[in-house]
């Protein structure tokens, strides 16, 4: 760039945006901390409403289920998500498939939502974590197939001749010389699919029937007012997802660097 | 068995492995992916599509076929919710385009390596962390006991706690693009690092000055980038509805809130009509968008 005033400028710039988008996820932490519980920040922080939150038992069932469904996605997606992208080279129609996996990102979730319930009862699946986990899956999958993607991308096809041309069979060069090398990426996409699977809101709330998931139960407290616990738990999930989203970045894109033959 | 040498590209080097026999063939694992998005996601929508032509049968719906929901759609108290989301989706992606447009400038050519991935990590949080938390947030800091009010008080600026801040389209726009600023960034982002860079100097040696080589080289490729991050935003304000139920209060519906409603009350053909409307109207988004921005481009990684 020929001026360096201008690349100051777009600096302070995208910072001041990221402050702005980044603002309220703080701002809620620093209200949990807050001993009046009203939501201003005060100068005498308390963990007290953290402590409180594991005394309420529906809040400790909502958990388990949040974790449980995000563990069930985190593998599931991955998984299918890992044999998608491999498979993915080889395709022919590649445009039209993407489309057709990036799909469900384009369709708001209140219709999903509701689609999902009239179907789900189609099916005899309505509500339970079968449900929630499938919505959860069908969220999921789209982004993980393009994060994949993007780490199989750095991966030089070479390597993989040259482990067949010594000898590997498919399996072995798999498992010796291609995962090793992809392990970044899929650690990263198991974070990712997690992280988005714990904060996902919309869909859950409408197929998850009787249960409740963390999400859904803060959901609960827009009609009936809030209560200090809930900035407590907010303030829970923004820094478990911001921990593990800084480690899907870094996990995207540091790794064994590709040898080049 | 001759082994062909033309290129060492992805493609060129497995693709003459790909059809070997109908037992070993590469693309099959493209199979679970497919029949579970089918399954889950393109069955129901065709479902939702014929249901919407059904009648209300007490809790449930059945045929015969009729076209009156679609009529209740375009009656009174439905068409201004209408309107006013696509009000809203308009001056909030118009907004959104401006203010990611330097951004995504920014990631592509100023930053280096280290700051992208730390900033654009950065910027997907608000993507990803519940946006329902978020709007908590929001709501907080924009009323009468939040910090927007104590600064402005504190520096003099206002006698009284400013009133307008929140359940105004004011505070709906903020939260917004709170929201789906990162949904705008990132797509045009995509298109302007898919650019060869080579192009801008072959501009420049053509006798291209800067702002001429932005205009006529730049823009033009950046636009399957502009349209997605456009059509994101659109579709996302299109079925939003926690924006307007906390930020906004009772008066400012928007077409989620509307579906909603409809659900709660267990119309079930009416709320398949809505849906199918705003599910045509994105397919229609992203037909347009790949015949004329070849969009899906954007989404396949870089060769490097």
């Amino acid at each position: 760039m020929r001026y360096r005033w201008t690349r100051l400028i777009l600096w302070v710039y995208t910072l001041a945006i990221l402050t702005y988008l980044l603002l309220p996820s703080f701002y809620i932490i620093g209200i949990s901390l807050d001993s009046s519980g009203l939501g201003l920040i005060s100068t005498t922080p308390t963990l007290k409403w953290y402590a409180r939150l594991f005394n309420n038992q529906f809040l400790l069932d909502a958990g388990k289920l949040s974790l449980t469904v995000g563990l069930a996605t985190m593998a599931s997606t991955v998984v299918i998500g890992l044999v998608t992208a491999r498979a993915y080279r080889y395709l022919r129609r590649k445009s039209l498939f993407i489309i057709f996996m990036v799909l469900p990102i384009f369709v708001p979730g209140i219709v999903i939502g509701f689609d999902l319930i009239v179907y789900f009862k189609f099916l005899r699946i309505s509500g339970g974590w079968l449900a929630i986990w499938l919505a959860h899956m069908l969220w999921v999958l789209p982004f993980i197939f393009i994060y994949l993607l993007t780490t199989l991308s750095s991966l030089d096809p070479n390597l993989i001749d040259a482990a067949r041309d010594l000898g590997a069979k498919e399996w072995q060069a798999f498992r010796y010389v291609e995962l090793p090398l992809i392990s970044n990426g899929v650690v990263g996409a198991s974070v990712l699919s997690f992280t988005l699977s714990l904060n996902e809101f919309i869909r859950t709330f409408f197929v998850q029937g009787i249960n409740m998931t963390l999400t859904t139960y803060i959901f609960g407290f827009i009609r009936t007012g809030t209560e200090p616990t809930i900035f407590a738990m907010s303030g829970l999930i923004t820094l478990l997802s911001l921990m593990m989203l800084a480690l899907a970045a870094l996990l995207a894109f540091t790794g064994k660097r590709k040898m080049s033959i | 068995m001759p082994v062909k040498l033309q290129s060492f590209s992805h493609s060129g080097a497995i693709l003459r492995n790909a059809r070997v026999s109908i037992g070993r063939r590469r693309d099959l694992g493209v199979l679970p992916a497919s029949l579970f998005m089918a399954l889950f996601a393109v069955i129901p929508l065709l479902l939702v599509f014929l249901w919407s032509f059904y009648q209300r049968h007490g809790l449930w719906m059945a045929p015969p076929i009729t076209l009156e929901n679609y009529e209740v759609i375009t009656s009174t108290d439905r068409l201004p919710v209408i309107l006013r989301t696509i009000r809203v989706a308009v001056v909030t992606t118009g907004i959104a385009l401006v203010i990611a447009f330097p951004a995504a400038y920014f990631f592509a050519y100023v930053a280096n390596l280290r700051a992208k991935v730390i900033l654009l990590a950065a910027f997907t949080v608000p993507f990803i962390v519940s946006p329902l938390i978020r709007l908590f947030a929001l709501r907080a800091m924009l009323g009468r006991t939040g910090i927007v009010n104590l600064i402005a008080m504190g520096l003099g600026i206002t006698r009284e706690p400013i009133g307008w801040l929140l359940f105004t389209d004011f505070s709906i726009y903020l939260g917004l693009l709170a929201s789906y600023l990162p949904f705008s960034l990132f797509p045009i982002w995509l298109a302007l690092e898919g650019i060869d860079r080579r192009l801008f100097e072959a501009s420049a040696d053509l006798g291209g000055k800067q702002w001429h080589t932005f205009v006529y080289v730049l823009f033009p490729l950046a636009l399957p980038g502009i349209f997605t991050a456009s059509m994101f935003m659109f579709v996302s304000i299109m079925g939003e509805m926690a924006a307007s139920l906390i930020l906004a209060g009772a008066g400012k519906v928007l077409i989620g809130n509307m579906l909603l409603n409809v659900i709660d009350t267990a119309n079930f053909p009416l709320a398949s009509a809505i849906s199918s409307l705003v599910i045509l109207f994105m397919v229609f988004l992203i037909a347009a968008g790949e015949v004329f921005f070849r969009i899906s481009s954007l989404f396949t990684p870089f060769n490097r």
